[in-house]
């Protein structure tokens, strides 16, 4: 007899640990995943412990085999004090375990939104240096390759400028030269003719001697003859001089024009070699600060794509971290829950399990209908399905 | 079709000039002549001066409708001439 009531002491006990198995396993859910499955596995624990308690108080439940051992019942009940006093401890633990959790979550997430607020600050600020670095001007945001092509064109364009102005004046000079070099070229037809003049003062010099002679040998008839060839003397002598004096202001100018043709040799004749050489310098310069500068113009629009990107993968971190928040939910309506259950179950001892089953009915349905008032993020079963609006 | 050939000495400066001016100009009034050519193939250095001579021989010439010309230009002559967008003014060959 002793055996029997042993063996179905035994059985109940089975029953009970594989409710209280689920139980212990809602406790683990609640640690791991903290969400509505977890209290719903507890509560679903739980509630069998409840159920068989009130079955065998209940004088009017159907009829089981706990009716053919009444005599058990006392000490079943003691058994389910014994075991209240093990489980208000353990639900004690679990709400402290719970409200440290809670509290770690609420700092660390906080923490981590300043951090994330403060990363997305300096990463614009960051975007806002590189264009400074590479945009000549805040305004129109043109480009510093941009504008040093500009330059360059227009470097090239002075240049081509000067070495025309240099060529149009060496073609002026020598435009000069040309016709100062035709006035030099008539100076010897010009000394020819004084040349003749020469030649003719000279035969008239000596007519004018022969005249003399003849004028003399004619005696007092010729004396008069005398007086004009003397005269036609004195004339070509004074040719003769003139003649001398514009062949030396000739020459003269000769001198002047062989001058004139040195120092417009002197200004028309420049060394340009000088010129390509610094055209090749500057060109090389432009070219290597245009390659420069556009090279960091496509370094920057690289950085742009990876701060978007960067700026992408810090709204969905800081969308996630929603977690905080539903997470938040979830523990709170454990806790509340297991509040619940704690405080009826040390009330247990008073023997009131029925009025315990309609409180815990009544708490689960609270929690249902807020849940549904609130349409809250403790249905979300994905992170995604979230907004960012809670931060 | 005839043309006036013209040797340029190696250094083509303004010492140059009063040859070269006399040159093109005999050149220039021959009868029947339709190319005046200046051959570089001896020159390795020429300065403003020289340039000068060519733009004006380019306009002389271009007044008779005679057509300009630079043989065997190379080197820096070559690059100065380039330089100088003589390209425009005479047919390279």
């Amino acid at each position: 007899m002793q055996i029997t009531e042993y063996t179905e002491k035994l059985s109940q006990q089975a029953k009970w640990s594989v409710f209280a198995c689920v139980t212990l396993l809602g406790l683990v859910l609640v640690y791991i995943e903290q969400n509505l499955l977890a209290v719903i596995c507890i509560e679903l624990g739980l509630l069998p412990f409840f159920i068989s308690a009130v079955a065998k108080q209940r004088p009017d439940s159907p009829e089981t085999e706990v009716d053919k051992h009444t005599r058990l019942s006392r000490s079943e009940s003691e058994n389910i004090k014994a075991l209240t006093a093990a489980i208000v401890p353990t639900l004690e633990e679990c709400e402290r375990n719970i409200s440290d959790i809670f509290s770690t979550q609420e700092d660390a997430i906080s923490t981590l939104s300043s951090s994330f607020a403060n990363l997305q600050n300096l990463v614009d600020s960051q975007q806002n240096f590189i264009n400074q670095l590479i945009k000549s001007d805040e305004e129109s945001g043109e480009m510093y390759s941009d504008k040093m092509r500009a330059f360059a064109v227009e470097t090239e364009k002075t240049l081509d400028r000067f070495i025309q102005t240099t060529i149009d004046m060496s073609a002026s000079s020598m435009g000069l030269l040309e016709k100062v070099n035709s006035i030099s070229d008539t100076m010897p037809r010009i000394i020819k003719a004084l040349n003749d003049i020469d030649g003719i003062s000279s035969q008239t010099n000596l007519l004018a001697l022969n005249a003399a002679i003849e004028a003399a040998r004619a005696g007092a008839a010729g004396r008069g003859f005398a007086v004009v060839a003397d005269e036609v003397r004195a004339l070509s002598n004074r040719s003769s001089q003139f003649s001398n004096s514009i062949k030396s202001q000739i020459s003269e100018i000769d001198g002047q024009i062989a001058l004139l043709t040195k120092h417009v040799g002197e200004v028309a004749a420049q060394d340009v070699t000088y010129i390509i050489t610094a055209k090749r310098t500057m060109q090389n310069a432009l070219d290597s600060i245009i390659e420069k500068s556009e090279s960091d113009t496509k370094v920057t629009r690289e950085l742009d794509v990876v701060a978007k990107e960067l700026e992408a993968a810090l709204n969905n971190s800081i969308r996630g971290l929603q977690f905080g928040d539903i997470n938040g939910q979830n523990l709170t309506y454990t806790l509340s829950a297991i509040s619940v259950l704690r405080e009826k179950l040390s009330e247990l001892g008073d023997e009131d399990i029925e009025g315990l089953l309609t409180k815990l009915q009544e708490h689960l349905q609270q929690i249902q209908q807020k849940r549904n008032q609130q349409h809250n993020p403790v249905s979300s079963s994905s992170m995604d399905a979230g907004d960012i609006e809670f931060f | 079709m005839s043309e006036v050939v013209m040797p340029l000495p190696e250094k083509f400066d303004f010492g140059f000039n009063k040859e070269f001016m006399q040159q093109y100009q005999s050149g220039l009034s021959r009868e029947g002549v339709t190319r005046i050519v200046l051959d570089f193939n001896r020159v390795t250095y020429l300065d403003s001066s020289a340039l000068g001579m060519m733009v004006l021989l380019q306009k002389r010439a271009k007044e008779k409708n005679i057509r300009a010309v630079v043989r065997c230009a190379k080197g820096t002559a070559n690059e100065v001439l380039k330089m100088a967008n003589f390209q425009k003014l005479f047919d390279f060959e």
